[in-house]
Order: C-alpha cells, then structure tokens, then sequence
C-alpha cells in the first residue's frame, strides 16, 4: 500500500502541464524459481510459461526520460519435475501476481520514429491468486500384476491434482518487492498513438516464502515478461 | 551530466539484478559422511525438516530443539563412547513427542548398534491399557469349528514371528480369518508352493460362493503389526465390487516444512470377479495392530454394515514406502551413524480426521483381557460372534 501510495502521490506532484500517456500491454511470461533443491533426488526446477497483461501511465519528463508505472496481472509459474525412473511425476504451480512496477526510462537511440528505452525501476506485487497441480504415486491407490515368473508386482498408480493454492499464512510470503530492468523500443504512429514493444526481467529481492524455519531453503521468482501495448497521449 | 549519472543509475541496477539473479541458493541440506557430533545434528535436524511429513500437525516445535541441542550436540566427541551413549539420549529428548506412530531410529555405529529409539511405543507403554502383541490364534482355534485351516510359515516372518494365517467358521454361521501380518499376496502369489496358498483359496472360494448358512465374516488383525501395502487391494476388494474410497494421502513436494502436494484420494480398487459381499463384516483390533492393519480396518469401516470391534488401534497410519526416492521425503540415513525411520505420506480418513499417534477408536470397545487368554476365553472374539446372533 505504501508503494501504491508513493506512486500517487509522484504523479500528483508532477507539472501539470506534464506529457502524461496512458497505454495496454499483454504479453507472454517466464518465470524461474530460483532455489536450491539439489536434495531431491531426479528432480528438477522447471520453468513456467504463461502470459501476462497491464495498464500503463508514463510521464514524459523530457525529451530522453520517461517515469512509467503499470497495473500488471502477471503469471510467475514454476513446477518441479522428476526425471529417471519417475518421469511422469510432477508439481506445478501456477501463480498469479498483481505488480506494480516503477520505472525509469532512458532513451539510447532514436532513428525517425523508432525509439529504444532502457528500463530499470522497482516493484512490488502481490501474489493473488494461486493453483497447484501435478502428478503423484498414489501410495494407496494401487493395482498389482503378476509378471511372467508368477511374481506379484505391486504398482502405484499416478494420481493427477489441480486445485485452487490454499495460502498458508504461516508460510506464503504474498507481498513481493524487487528490481527490473528491461528495454523498450517504440514506434510513434501519430502525435497521440504509438506501439512498443518491451523485455523486462522482474527479480525479487525477498523470499516467496517468509523465514518460518531455521535453515530454511529461500525461493525467488525471476521473472522475463516480453510485452507488446500501445499508448495514447493524453495532453496536447 | 544529469542525464549521465541516470544512465549509470540504470548501469547499476542491471549490473545488481545480475548478481542476485546469478547468486546461487543456499541449501543447508548435506549427505556427507559426518566428521563431528555438530555435522550429525545438523544433518539429521536439516532432514527432519525436511522430510518429516508431519510438521502441520505435530505440536514438537522443531525450531526449539535447534536452538536447545545444536550447542549441547558440539560438546560432544564422535570419538568418545560415553559421548556417542548420551547422543543416544539426547536422539530420545529431541523424538519423545513426535507423533508419526512409524518413527523409529537405529543406530549404524558399533558402540550404539543395539539401542534404538521409538517414541510412539515409549509413549504406548505407559498406558495402562497397553499389552504386547498376542498370539490370538492359539486361543481362537478352539472357538473354530474342526475343519479349520491354519497356516504357519516361516518363509514370511517379520520381526522372527512367521506369518500366521488362520481360517474357518464358528458355529457354521460365521467366517473368520486373521493373520498377525500382511504379507499375503506374496505367499499367494509365490511360485513355490505353501500352505498360506491353501489358506486363502479356500477362503476367497467361500466368498466367492458364500453358502446360505454364512451369516457374517469376522477379520481378525489383532495384534498385526502391518506388512505389504499391496495386501489392502488384495483383501479388501474381495468385498467389494466397486472402488472404495477411504480417505486421503498428502506427501512432501518440496524441501519448506510446509510443502504439501494436495490431498489424494485412497481408493480400494476391485479386481476382476470382485463382488460386493452380502453379508455383515467385524473386523477385530487391538492397540498393537498398526499401519498396514489400521488400514484394513479403517477400509472395512467403510463398507456398509461393518462394525469395528476392541481396542484403540496403534496410530501408525502414515504408509512407509520402500523407495525413498518415490517421494523425496520420510525415511533417510546419517551415513555411518544412524538410520531414521518416518511415514513416507500422511493419510486422512475419510471422516477428515488424521489418526496418526491417536489410533482409530472401535465401535465396540472391548479391552485386552489376558488373564480370560490364558483361560481361552477371548472376549473380543465372543463379542464379535455375539453381533451375528
């Protein structure tokens, strides 16, 4: 709330005869968990694939810097898989976030009406909603066979989930706050219409989990989010 | 210049963003041969933590016993007999509450090689409703009639108890059968022939024709400890004719305290030519039947017109698999020092209770009379006869 807050109040205090544009962006996301699960045998961390959306605001300071902030619906997906003899068995999740980024655009080149930013900034999110899903051996849920020396062999059979993410208040660290940095590069169409076309990697600085344990092992979300919007110019 | 300070503001951000995003997580976890008592505390607590599946439920706050034994731990000397004995102790403090009824620890290392630590029967035996494992058969015999079949055999043992199966009808009326531990489908199932074989096709015939007579069956897994998971399909389907759903499992699916996978619903699944049995079940425990015999009477429960009847059963109700790697999470090893043993899942009735470390509590409660035993009366086995009539 603070973030949003300060964010308010930024633009409130801002000239008013100020550039201010206003925009949409959708776009597709890839979220890697960082995290250390070496332990666990024939397991790997794997990246989620998912999309993610916005509204922009963006202040023309002047002619080579622009202050940006969004409203972002963004995934940050990740599943853990087996590999080996346990292919076929695995946790995936599917998280949704609503962040807040505050950005600094810098212009480094401009040609006719093509234009490369770079971004760097802060942000925060919240983490709003969450699904779990996977594969599992379902110790009992099981079936046996006997095989062609007569012996019983004993098979679990793999159980496949999906349901809602139950937050757990003790463990779910739901605010997030990080870094981004990216580049944009736009094409203006018209004194009031443009299109970009933007890549930001989003990393958290704090845990998705609160330290609720000694020796705890932390997880960060690392997230690239490549978006496509277009702005409008709202002052003449 | 204003705007040269900004680009190396915009330098330094990424240049950070790359160090955090390339610094690597710290995992405390290590599989290392330990060189120190600190080295074997850290790593035994680092894999409880881990691995115990248990910690939503279990009242041990874990933190704690860091705090408490991580210093007394570094004064001792992997070196010393006297201080490998009071590790022992030590082990017996830090486990005396866990309530996983299969925790059980064995020591790897010379000098303790015959201590081991249980906390779920240390706390069982100071009941006083508690007695050890009984050999009920020897009694229940006479309540059979003749022609009874009894199968004792020692290429099954567990624990140097041979796997003991007993079947046959009380009064023509009832059928019974017991074993005092799962490892039927094995014997059923072996290529060298054995009594157990014998046993169970004549039982599994009479269910398959059940005579007029037939008023009720009574399954007897008193003082059982457990055995083969395969067992519960391989009993329980004989009843019934569709899958039975009887609770829930969850596991670990991943390295926080915290990690569960969803709820998994536990089903008995049928086999072909399984019917729905039409007459009513007993199914007969006491407080030593645990794990694998828990099951079957929790999944008896289930069925209609089924009665439970004795004693609390034991509260080991977290399956163990053998495959540590299935899961990623229960058992694990202290290499040349200690094994730990702990469920590998945690399971859920189907009334939503979890009755790890409680037992499942019967219908009919009836205690453990040994002195009546010793006179071969077994009121617990009247009782059930009693409900048919």
């Amino acid at each position: 709330m603070k973030q949003i807050l300060f964010c308010v109040i930024f633009f409130s205090a801002v000239k008013t005869n100020a550039q201010f544009s206003a925009g949409l962006l959708a776009g597709y996301s890839n979220n890697h968990l960082q995290i250390d699960i070496s332990n666990r045998s024939y397991t790997q961390s794997k990246n989620g694939n998912n999309f993610g959306a916005g509204m922009i605001l963006s202040y023309t300071y002047s002619s080579k810097i622009k202050l940006q902030t969004e409203i972002d619906l963004l995934h940050k997906d990740y599943s853990f898989i087996r590999t080996g003899n346990y292919v076929g068995i695995y946790t995936s999740y599917r998280n949704t976030y609503l962040q807040l980024p505050l950005i600094i655009q810098y212009k480094i080149f401009q040609k006719n009406k093509w234009l490369i930013f770079t971004d760097a900034g802060l942000y925060v999110s919240y983490w709003i909603f969450g699904k779990i899903s996977g594969v599992m051996p379902n110790v009992f849920n099981s079936y046996d066979s006997i095989n062609i020396s007569g012996q019983n062999i004993h098979y679990l059979r793999f159980t496949s989930y999906s349901q809602k993410y139950q937050f757990n208040n003790s463990k779910d660290n739901r605010f997030e706050l990080g870094i981004l940095a990216g580049i944009t590069t736009t094409y203006i169409i018209s004194k009031k219409y443009s299109m970009f076309c933007n890549a930001r990697f989003y990393q958290s600085l704090n845990s998705q989990q609160k330290r609720y344990s000694i020796n705890q092992v932390m997880q960060y979300n690392q997230t690239l989010f490549i978006s496509v919007g277009s702005m409008l110019q709202l002052h003449n | 210049m204003q705007y040269l300070s900004l680009k190396n503001w915009i330098i330094h951000i990424i240049l950070i963003i790359l160090y955090i995003s390339c610094k690597k997580v710290y995992s405390p976890i290590q599989n290392d041969i330990p060189k120190t008592f600190s080295d074997v505390f850290e790593q035994y607590w680092n894999k409880m933590n881990t691995n115990y599946i248990y910690w939503d439920i279990d009242t041990t706050n874990w933190d704690n016993i860091y705090i408490k034994y991580k210093p007394l731990f570094s004064k001792l000397n992997l070196d010393n007999t006297d201080d490998i004995r009071k590790s022992v102790s030590y082990f017996k403090e830090i486990t005396s509450s866990l309530i996983d009824g299969h925790y059980y620890i064995s020591f790897t290392l010379n000098n303790i090689f015959d201590s081991f630590i249980y906390p779920a029967y240390e706390r069982k035996i100071n009941l006083s409703a508690f007695h050890n494992p009984y050999s009920f058969y020897s009694v229940d015999t006479n309540y059979l009639d003749p022609n009874f079949q009894l199968s004792i055999d020692n290429n099954y043992s567990f624990s140097g108890l041979p796997l003991t199966v007993l079947y046959g009808t009380i009064n023509n009326t009832v059928l019974y059968f017991s074993c005092n531990y799962f490892s039927l489908s094995k014997a059923y199932y072996s290529t060298t022939v054995n009594k157990v074989q014998l046993v169970l096709n004549s039982f599994f015939n009479t269910l398959n024709n059940l005579p007029s007579n037939i008023r009720g069956l009574i399954i007897d897994v008193r003082s059982n400890y457990g055995g083969d998971l395969s067992d519960l399909n391989f009993l329980i389907s004989k009843f019934t004719s569709k899958p039975l759903l009887f609770g829930y499992s969850q596991y670990k699916v991943g390295n926080g305290k915290l990690d569960y996978s969803a709820w998994l619903e536990s089903y008995i699944n049928t086999q072909t030519g399984s019917k729905l049995l039409s007459i009513p079940i007993v199914v007969l425990a006491d407080n030593v039947s645990a794990s694998l015999a828990e099951s079957v009477v929790m999944a008896i429960k289930v069925i209609p017109n089924s009665t439970f009847v004795g004693e609390t059963t034991f509260g080991a109700t977290g399956p163990i698999v053998d495959d540590n790697n299935v899961y990623n999470d229960g058992s694990f090893v202290i290499q040349n020092f200690m094994t730990v043993q702990t469920s590998s899942a945690k399971f859920k009735y189907i009334d939503g209770k979890i009755y790890e470390g409680k037992g499942f509590p019967p219908d009919i409660n009836v205690p453990f009379n040994l002195s009546l035993l010793q006179k071969n009366i077994d009121l617990q086995l009247e009782k059930a006869i009693s409900i048919f009539k």
